[in-house]
């Protein structure tokens, strides 16, 4: 069947490339692109605040900087990666690809869409502020205000007694913001997931990434509020004096860390899932099998998602919590060890027999599968409360969490991000340079974090600013340290290829990769209104069978997948500034709080009024 | 996106004032424990009493003026879950977070 | 069909261009029972923490027992379960209210349907109107965000519950001006069913504090 000629549509209005343009957008590709590039400049923040951390910890007793800041460095470091890097990667992805991969023109709500992503931005620069802030303040030092007092912020360091200066409220305000940001993605994709799938799209047939999103926008939604609930808690007791974790009038510091963790573990699985995803996609791309066991491997998810929700207090097993409760969660754990196997088995399986294409996606993906093994591992000897007596608040948690972290979420971002470049840029990056990003990246990750194991038994404690040649850590310290500076420079070989492709790299056409889901069925990059004809699904891999039939014989490369039915009117959603001006609002609502000597009503006030202004025009103009 | 106008079922008015009529006889009900002393003589058979009528109310709400008893089943899977949720979650944090330092020195 | 101008806004679509969505179910329901369920997590932690620390106030004013304050002057047990039986019973009569309207709406009865959303948030009105005596007779009494555990447990939660209300009535009387403005017709009365959903939701939550909070006592051998 020939191609028709292409469909009359509606045109966007504003299809400009202005600033305006990218303001006021609604569309999802759009949006994706601003996550993408806002999260990775957190990732390289974050990055540097690490190396900042490996440098002071290279050699015993230097002080390049003080303990004070030090404590900054590591706080702002996870809280970066986590927040403003990992999950907005993930929700770059969500944004630019769910849509695509079920047949559908945008997501649900889009300009909710755009308004999670401005809130994003709003929270993420409050959070970081400290830098601003810090530079006017009396106290000398850029990093007087910087948080510190680690990712989880545990109580009673973070009350107002302990914590006097504002350092905590950037991170307590900042968090809180972006909680919203999150949770108004989660309702978004769950309803985009669920209701927009194109005609014969059954829920089995959706893409293991599309599922794995379903799981974490479902874990969003329901771990979100728990932290929000804590954060009140601070919030309150560090401004007007309530008594939620001060133990002094009653309270039990231990309630933060119950809220704290309710979300904490949940978001750990929210951090996980999404490269697992990814990594589903491209292992059977790669090895030109359709992935083994799909419908367990999508089952395999669920089970962690709710399971996730059990464990919480494996973070508390030092707290005296008692056996009974200890040996519950000992075991609600160790239960999760299981699907998460079976996931890794089923990505074996897909290996083996398979005709191995060695792109660097898969070289992602199979770093991916092999690190995460090992933190998988080490995750289930914590999982033991008498072990981890010995392992908490050593460095041994620290190379846990950077094989599961940066082994397995950053890593299948990294698959992600070589995966799809060519659909969200049409050109290739260069497949050599990327092997070389990929090797050095996987050497240095390993020299970096490996040593960690040891340190940690050999009794190094997690967030101390030096130590003492006589420990003995010497050896893996500067080994450690050697592993990152070589991390940040393979980061730069990225940076170079990334440049370098997007403006000069090959043409990468529709399907480079010639893949089998629905987001290669369309241009690369995609038009505005996604697909001229909304596909009819019959099978888990549409796009393949588009191409060569139930029996494998090859058809005409860009054949319209199925597409019935009459032409269709494509309306698209408009353009508007409003959910940014709502954005702004709660910004400047929250930064009354921020600003030392600021009339804090007019500020609150005005910051309620440009909310409720931009509601009520966003609410009252028509969506397309 | 799509607008369902649900045309109420006919009575639909006469089960909303039904409904009214018994949430009013539990809300007095409930109040009447506050004065009756053998009911706050035996706490836990109070507990009992009111999480009944608790129960009952909230569910008479949900059913018939959220409409969940009528309407689509996913509704019903997105809100139960998370209360379960809620309501194990509270009992296990109630649970855990039980500093006994200086336990009812007031009473 | 021609191709639009690629200025101004693009026609309004004709109901063929939204393809039928998956679940046939609408994408408004759909999100906002999901919201709800993400609320029962919200107000699930502020109720958990009111119940943890249900009997740990180091001082008084107490919710269901004496106390003598420092200055001598005896306070007692602050909560008023008789008013707030009152106030408890008028956010019910508001969900009738509520659901009356949505009927309106849906039979396209201006009268009915106008009447009785402006009834809903005059009871929800009246509902923050008891609140705020509440609040401030307790704080006269002493009791403060900062005074005991369980201030600062009580105003936290029954504050974000009547946050909640004060939103609702927002979206009540919003809905009231529009239909004033442009009758809303019974086939965008999902938005008004919308608005019901969020209004009921936090009638229940109010059953559920008004259970936990106020009926059942603070015992002395522990536990509930």
């Amino acid at each position: 069947m020939a191609t028709a000629a292409p469909l009359p549509q509606a045109e966007p209005a504003y299809s400009g490339s202005g600033v305006w343009s990218w303001l006021t957008t609604v569309d999802h590709k759009r949006i994706g692109i601003l996550y993408g590039v806002t999260a990775f400049s957190f990732f390289l923040v974050g990055g540097l605040e690490a190396l900042a951390i490996r440098a002071q910890l290279m050699r015993p007793e230097q002080h390049l900087v003080t303990g004070s800041a030090f404590n900054g460095l590591f706080t702002m470091h996870a809280t970066t990666m986590i927040f403003l890097a990992i999950m907005p990667l993930g929700a770059a992805f969500f944004n630019y690809m769910i849509p695509l991969m079920i047949g559908a023109r945008d997501v649900a709500f889009p300009r909710l869409n755009a308004f999670s992503y401005w809130v994003f931005l709003s929270g993420a620069l409050l959070m970081n502020s400290f830098f601003v802030v810090g530079a006017f303040d009396a106290a000398p030092g850029w990093l007087s205000q910087i948080p510190n007092t680690g990712w989880f912020g545990y109580a009673p360091l973070t009350e107002r007694q302990f914590s006097p200066n504002l350092a905590v409220d950037y991170w307590m305000i900042g968090l809180q913001i972006l909680g919203v940001s999150s949770l108004a993605a989660g309702f978004n994709f769950i309803v985009t997931i669920l209701n927009m799938r194109a005609p014969g799209m059954t829920m089995m047939r959706l893409p293991v990434f599309v599922w794995m999103t379903l799981v974490v926008q479902f874990l969003v939604v329901f771990a979100f509020p728990m932290i929000t609930v804590g954060l009140i808690f601070l919030t309150f007791d560090r401004f007007f004096g309530t008594n939620f974790y001060i133990s002094g009038n009653g309270g039990d510091p231990l309630l933060w860390q119950h809220l704290f963790w309710l979300f904490g573990h949940p978001e750990v699985y929210i951090l996980i899932l999404p490269a697992m995803g990814i990594v589903s996609e491209v292992l059977p791309t790669f090895s030109r099998k359709p992935l083994f066991g799909a419908p367990f491997v999508i089952f395999s998810g669920i089970v962690i998602g709710l399971l996730g929700f059990g464990v919480w207090s494996h973070h508390m097993f030092t707290t005296g919590l008692g056996p009974v409760a200890d040996s519950a969660f000992a075991v609600t754990t160790m239960l999760i060890a299981i699907p998460t196997a079976v996931k890794i088995f089923n990505w074996i399986a897909t290996l083996w027999g398979g005709h191995i294409v060695l792109k660097t996606p898969m070289y992602f993906a199979l770093g991916f599968v092999a690190l995460f093994i090992i933190g998988g591992l080490s995750g289930v000897m914590h999982a033991s409360p008498p072990v981890d007596l010995h392992h908490q608040d050593s460095y041994f948690v620290v190379a846990h969490i950077h094989y599961v972290l940066f082994g397995g979420s950053i890593f299948g971002l990294f698959a992600g991000i070589y995966y799809w470049f060519p659909k969200m840029s049409g050109r290739m990056l260069d497949d050599g340079l990327g092997k070389l990003h990929f090797w050095l990246m996987f050497i240095a990750m390993n020299v970096t974090f490996f040593p960690m194991h040891f340190l940690g038994v050999d009794g190094m404690p997690r967030r101390i600013f030096t130590y003492y040649s006589s420990d003995g850590w010497d050896t893996w310290n500067l080994v450690a340290s050697l592993g990152a500076f070589l991390l940040g420079g393979s980061m730069l070989i990225f940076l170079f290829n990334f440049f370098r492709s997007v403006r000069a790299g090959a043409p990468a056409g529709n399907d480079p990769w010639d893949a089998a889901t629905l987001e290669w069925a369309t241009t690369s990059p995609p038009p505005l209104h996604d697909f001229d004809k909304i596909p009819v699904v019959t099978s888990s891999r549409p796009f393949w069978d588009a191409k060569y039939g139930a029996h494998g014989a090859p058809k005409a490369k860009q054949e319209a997948v199925g597409g019935h039915g009459a032409a269709e009117h494509i309306v698209l959603p408009n353009p508007t500034i409003w959910p940014l001006v709502t954005a702004l609002g709660i910004l400047i609502f929250w930064t009354s709080f921020m600003l030392p000597g600021a009339p804090v009503f007019e500020v609150t006030g005005l910051g309620v009024l440009v909310l409720l202004f931009g509601l009520f025009s966003w609410l009252f103009e028509p969506l397309e | 996106m799509e607008a369902h106008a649900h045309a109420p079922a006919p009575g639909a008015v006469r089960n909303y004032i039904l409904v009214l009529c018994i949430l009013g006889v539990l809300t007095f009900l409930e109040c009447m424990t506050y004065f009756i002393p053998w009911f706050q003589e035996h706490r836990q058979v109070l507990f009992v009493a009111i999480s009944i009528m608790g129960t009952v109310k909230f569910g008479l709400v949900v059913a018939f003026y959220m409409h969940l008893r009528h309407d689509a089943v996913f509704y019903r899977e997105v809100f139960i879950i998370p209360l379960v949720l809620a309501i194990v979650i509270t009992i296990i944090v109630t649970m855990l977070t039980s500093i006994r330092l200086i336990p009812y020195q007031h009473l | 069909m021609a191709a639009h101008a690629t200025t101004g806004p693009v026609a309004h679509a004709p109901a063929a261009a939204h393809p039928p969505t998956s679940m046939g179910l609408p994408h408004l329901k759909l999100g906002f029972w999901t919201f709800l369920g993400s609320d029962c997590l919200f107000f699930g932690s502020l109720i958990a923490t009111y119940m943890a620390y249900r009997g740990h106030s180091l001082t008084g004013p107490y919710s269901h027992s004496p106390w003598t304050a420092p200055d001598g002057h005896v306070v007692n047990h602050i909560l008023n379960v008789p008013v707030t039986s009152i106030s408890a019973f008028v956010l019910l009569v508001s969900s009738f209210a509520m659901v009356m309207a949505l009927n309106g709406f849906q039979t396209n009865n201006r009268g009915r349907a106008r009447l009785w959303i402006f009834l809903t948030a005059i009871f929800g009105l009246t509902f923050l109107g008891f609140q705020s005596f509440e609040f401030t007779e307790f704080y006269l009494n002493g009791l403060s965000l900062s005074q005991n555990l369980f201030g600062s447990t009580f105003f936290v939660l029954t504050g974000f519950h009547g946050t909640h209300v004060a939103f609702g009535v927002l979206w009540l009387l919003t809905l009231f001006v529009a239909d004033l403005r442009k009758p809303i017709p019974p086939s965008k009365a999902i938005n008004v069913e919308t608005c019901g959903l969020y209004w009921h939701f936090v009638d229940i939550v109010w059953i559920v504090i008004f259970a936990f909070v106020y009926l059942i006592p603070v015992t002395e051998k522990g536990g509930f």
